[in-house]
């Protein structure tokens, strides 16, 4: 892109010669680097491939948060980590609830005067579970 | 990751869906939502509050604020609210 604003610097003899420099590295860098696309009408493009093929546009990321394309890992894709979208919950009483003297690790909310716990252990095969309580929708996220 | 953190998921009258991206960002993980596949990372605000920022996609900018929430052990929970529920 550099190269090309260049040429209108440029004398018009040498001209010819810089364009075609600047397109023979202007292909290099396209099969060379294979998480940016470049395209030389729109403003540059940045994806993320993950494992599935799928492509994630992270230009935003990158020029507004100042994130780093090469810090984005794991790449499993969007159904690896499935998360809990319709949670089931057991009140005192019911069958299964803990006794009071237990202490595994739990996550802990209030939310329209009802408290929810989370353990742990349920949360760290999902990472994610959608709830709602009353108007409150909310994420919990480990 | 040790981060564990309740976020509204409601954007003006819009619920999303939130979900593993499959994607980490340094050691946090990077949510998306079903409805437009916006890309979510867990941030610090100046109020110490972790809130969820679009980083990319159609929300871009857009900020879930966090809800309170406590990591804490079943047996200390349940003293503070002997009525708590919990998850299957």
């Amino acid at each position: 892109m550099i190269e090309i604003v260049n040429i209108k610097h440029m004398k018009t003899v040498f001209a010819a010669l810089i364009l075609l420099t600047s397109v023979l590295a202007f292909g290099c860098s396209r099969t060379s680097s294979p998480v940016v696309e470049d395209k030389p009408d729109e403003t540059s493009k940045i994806f993320i491939q993950d494992r599935t093929g799928k492509k994630w546009e992270i230009t935003h990321a990158v020029n507004e948060y100042g994130l780093d394309s090469a810090n984005f890992n794991f790449g499993l894709g969007p159904n690896a980590i499935p998360p809990i979208l319709d949670p089931q919950f057991l009140k005192p009483g019911d069958t299964g609830y803990p006794t009071s003297s237990e202490n595994f690790r739990v996550i802990g909310t209030t939310i329209e005067g009802e408290s929810r716990a989370y353990r742990i252990s349920a949360l760290s095969g999902h990472e994610v579970v959608d709830d709602q309580l009353g108007a409150i929708y909310f994420a919990v996220a480990y | 990751m040790d981060l564990a953190v309740v976020n509204s998921r409601k954007l003006l009258s819009n619920v999303l869906t939130l979900a593993p991206s499959g994607w980490t960002y340094g050691r946090t993980f990077v949510l998306y939502d079903y409805e437009t596949e916006s890309m979510w990372l867990p941030m610090e605000n100046e109020k110490n509050q972790t809130e969820m920022v679009c980083i990319s996609g159609q929300y871009a900018d857009q900020k879930l604020p966090e809800i309170e929430s406590v990591m804490t052990t079943w047996n200390l929970w349940k003293r503070d609210n002997p009525d708590t529920k919990i998850m299957k």
